[in-house]
């Protein structure tokens, strides 16, 4: 099998999150640049991403969320295209996505 | 994916309420149940039938007497988590648990014997409650069942369940989710907000047994975690909207106190935790201006405007004139503390 049908590798992912009780106190958003990643760290990102499945995930999601839900803007950047979703807390989201944001917030930490 | 006319992505609508409500209140298996409250709560949302998700989707779960239940999400996603604490049982070592326990029973307290209500559907509705939920969640959140708490990040946020006002605020999410319905959105949404801003400092002033004067008018004092050279006393200020922080990290706070500064753009789903300063501060005005303790008479006064003249679409001058007719039948005092605080703030 040629290697031309192995999914490129994200180059870049940043998480934002905003809202939630203490809205609108300003929350940093957080970058994470692939190629600056050890192995062992790019491997698990890979999975993450592939598991969250982002493509196949509506840009926002229809729900209007819970009283002060956080709201969660995650995006995942390859090297010819770059896809966003939108969630909340409660609005049925699929808990992979929760996986990779939580990822890019404690790798930054 | 549904591909009925007016179903949103997600959700179908083709099985009706009435059999929904049965499955989830009824169904064995707990996904099930869990799949049904959804599709209910979009249902309601979208269709205006609140009452669908507020009169029975907890049916089974009233209990008549004060129960609190708290659960351990591990640092996950999943809700309810692990239950680690039921209603008698003793203290254990876990902080986050014995406050989320404490404080829930504080507000239950509040409620029943201040407002003569009976938990948040005023008929003994179980508090449950989730702590350790996710990882680094600088959060808490009513989900209209049950109280949800983050640990914070320990860099910016402390433990989210280390304020009772913030529990008190969570939890009248929950009453107002049962009596007014507030819509979360624009002024309607800024009144929710408002109305736990305003019960959940009032919880805190009967615990502390403060007066109008002494009290501190703050909400979340202690939750940011200070740094030098800023200003992170609290996430919102009563007394004084707009004053609550003021940090190069954090922004500074941009609560208005008055309509004059009224923001009116998309953001925080219309303004819904920036517009509540100004009734906040009204309520703060009206109480002040009455003095002694403010649950006695300003409290009751709001309390009675949220539970039987506010609705789903309520906007300020709703609220304004619902507490106006209110004040009246506590006396000239009180018509006039009122009628000036909602002058004051342009109302």
């Amino acid at each position: 099998m040629s290697t031309d049908q192995t999914p490129a590798p994200p180059v870049l992912i940043e998480c934002q999150r905003q809202g939630g009780m203490a809205f609108p106190l300003r929350r940093p958003k957080i970058s994470v640049e692939v190629a600056g990643l050890d192995a062992a760290d790019r491997q698990a990102l890979l999975h993450l991403v592939q598991a969250a499945d982002l493509a196949s995930q509506p840009a926002a999601f229809p729900a209007p969320g819970h009283p002060d839900a956080l709201e969660t803007q995650l995006t995942v950047a390859w090297p010819d295209h770059s896809t966003t979703v939108h969630f909340r807390d409660g609005d049925g989201h699929p808990a992979p996505l929760d996986e990779l944001a939580g990822w890019v917030l404690r790798h930054k930490r | 994916m549904c591909q009925h006319a007016g179903c949103p992505p997600h959700v179908c609508f083709i099985i009706p309420p009435h059999m929904m409500e049965h499955v989830a209140t009824n169904a064995s298996d707990p996904t099930m149940r869990k799949r049904a409250l959804h599709n209910l709560y979009h249902q309601g949302q979208l269709r205006g039938m609140r009452a669908s998700m507020n009169q029975f989707a907890f049916a089974g779960l009233g209990t008549g007497t004060k129960q609190r239940t708290v659960y351990d999400a591990q640092h996950g996603g999943d809700l309810p988590g692990t239950l680690v604490r039921s209603e008698g049982q003793p203290d254990g070592q876990d902080v986050a648990v014995n406050e989320a326990y404490a404080y829930a029973g504080q507000t239950y307290d509040f409620y029943l014997e201040v407002m003569k209500r009976n938990s948040v559907d005023d008929k003994g509705m179980r508090l449950d409650s989730t702590v350790h939920y996710s990882t680094d969640y600088d959060n808490a959140f009513w989900n209209g069942q049950q109280m949800v708490y983050g640990d914070g990040d320990g860099e910016i946020f402390d433990r989210f369940t280390k304020c009772l006002d913030v529990i008190g605020h969570e939890l009248t999410h929950g009453v107002t989710q049962f009596t007014a319905g507030l819509t979360y959105s624009s002024q309607s949404g800024a009144l929710n907000e408002s109305f736990s801003d305003v019960f959940g400092s009032l919880i805190k002033q009967y615990a502390a047994g403060d007066t109008a004067d002494t009290a501190d008018w703050l909400i979340g004092e202690g939750l940011l975690i200070p740094k030098a050279g800023t200003n992170r006393t609290a996430l919102r200020s009563l007394k004084a909207p707009g004053t609550a922080y003021d940090d190069p990290t954090l922004g500074k706070d941009p609560q208005p106190a008055t309509m004059k500064d009224y923001y009116s753009g998309p953001d925080d789903n219309y303004g819904v935790h920036i517009n509540s300063g100004i009734p906040n501060h009204a309520f703060y005005l009206a109480a002040t201006a009455l003095g002694g303790q403010a649950w006695e008479t300003a409290g009751p006064i709001w309390y009675e405007a949220l539970t039987t003249r506010l609705q789903l679409w309520s906007e300020f001058k709703d609220a304004a004139a619902a507490t106006r007719d209110v004040a009246r039948k506590y006396g000239d005092a009180a018509t006039k503390a009122v009628d000036d605080a909602w002058t004051a703030v342009g109302l």
